[in-house]
């Protein structure tokens, strides 16, 4: 019943909604008058020029646009994080640094001076490439402590490919062992369900 | 800051899986709306000292619609996602969902899963009956061989016998018959 969703992030996809979420720091270029709210550390009326705090990406993209305020790097893709990824992009705690980190990071470079965008979006790339080969991997391997501690690591896209991807390969190592029967099952919400509820049942 | 109310009731829907409906959070869907209220009236205040006089309040007009905008993207994902996640819920239980997943609907969901259910029934009658919600693949065998996992009762067949499901019990039953109470969890396959 499910249909694929397409890669292209839509207006009703919760994930883009969470990757527009994440913070940039970024510095009013231009006073914005009454809201002077949104600035826990000033006690003026306005937001005034040269103040600096953080904003949500979906705010900034709009204030971005109009030139009023101007947006730097977060932590997690700021030169120093960038110079890290380039060095050994493999053991780098992604979800830490920003769950979403793929998605968010293209908002953020769309967000940055032309130059330091295009690095942003190179090391993205990079970074990807090398690790989808350990996601696959991941999704092989025998689960073990190791393989618990590598899994914390991944960003949430990384964790969604690694899920579906240990699927697939169960499906096709049955395919493989020749059973041609394929099992009828419970749907996972039911099973899911039935699992939730059944320790209640037994507590009451 | 704006958005962050929001924001909750996005994450109310991450938190479970996507299998899972959370309870409809009306209170925070109110607070919600009583923001972009507010947000609205003063935008609009802002706009006519903005056409009268100067025009140094468009950087705030232009904040807080993009506020508007996201607390009504936000909101509308809130009732999409919901809406798929009753529809999978509808296709995975049946018609009746069980008592404790249809309560974590709010009054007007309930209402489009009667009218979703009603327009189901209408289109497969139109199929000279057929279930959809039955055949996702082509069957390879007729029968299934089954071992029934709760204490279920009588359950009658299309022609007219009638099968006690007991726990535990094993069963070769009509594979049309069997797949419902497979997927609710009644029965499981026993595969060859």
């Amino acid at each position: 019943m499910k249909l694929n969703p397409s890669y292209e992030p839509n207006y009703f996809s919760l994930e883009d909604i969470c990757a527009t979420n994440s913070a940039v720091p970024c510095r009013v270029e231009m006073m914005i008058p009454n809201l002077g709210e949104m600035d826990r550390g000033s006690h003026s009326e306005h937001l005034e020029t040269g103040r600096r705090l953080e904003l949500p990406l979906w705010m900034a993209f709009n204030l971005v646009k109009r030139h009023l305020v101007k947006a730097d790097c977060s932590k997690a893709y700021s030169q120093s994080a960038r110079e890290i990824l380039k060095a050994e992009p493999a053991v780098v705690d992604l979800m830490k640094q920003e769950p979403f980190y793929y998605e968010s990071g293209v908002h953020v470079a769309s967000l940055l001076e032309p130059e330091e965008a295009n690095d942003l979006r190179k090391v993205l790339q990079n970074t990807f490439q090398t690790r989808s080969k350990d996601v696959i991997s991941l999704s092989q391997a025998e689960l073990s402590k190791e393989v618990i501690v590598r899994e914390q690591l991944l960003s949430k896209e990384e964790k969604t490919l690694m899920l579906e991807s240990r699927v697939k390969w169960a499906e096709v190592e049955h395919w493989l062992s020749g059973k041609l029967t394929s099992r009828e099952l419970a749907a996972v919400s039911v099973s899911n369900y039935l699992k939730r509820k059944r320790p209640r049942d037994d507590a009451e | 800051m704006f958005g962050v109310k929001a924001f909750e009731l996005i994450r109310d829907l991450t938190l479970t899986g996507p299998e899972a409906l959370p309870l409809y959070n009306s209170e925070t869907v109110r607070q919600v709306l009583e923001e972009m209220r507010v947000l609205y009236e003063r935008n609009q205040r802002d706009v006519n000292n903005s056409v009268n006089e100067d025009s140094s309040y468009l950087g705030t007009v232009h904040l807080r619609h993009a506020a508007l905008e996201r607390n009504k993207r936000c909101l509308l994902a809130y009732l999409v996602n919901r809406l798929q996640r009753i529809r999978d819920l509808r296709w995975d239980f049946g018609s009746v969902l069980p008592g404790d997943v249809a309560g974590s609907l709010c009054e007007q969901e309930v209402q489009w899963l009667q009218n979703y259910n009603r327009h189901l029934a209408t289109y497969m009658r139109g199929l000279d009956g057929l279930d959809l919600t039955q055949e996702h693949c082509p069957p390879k065998s007729l029968c299934l061989e089954v071992r029934c996992l709760q204490d279920y009762g009588l359950f009658e067949l299309e022609d007219g016998e009638q099968v006690l499901l007991k726990k535990d019990s094993i069963h070769l039953l009509p594979r049309s018959e069997c797949l419902m109470l497979i997927r609710q969890g009644v029965l499981e396959h026993i595969p060859h």
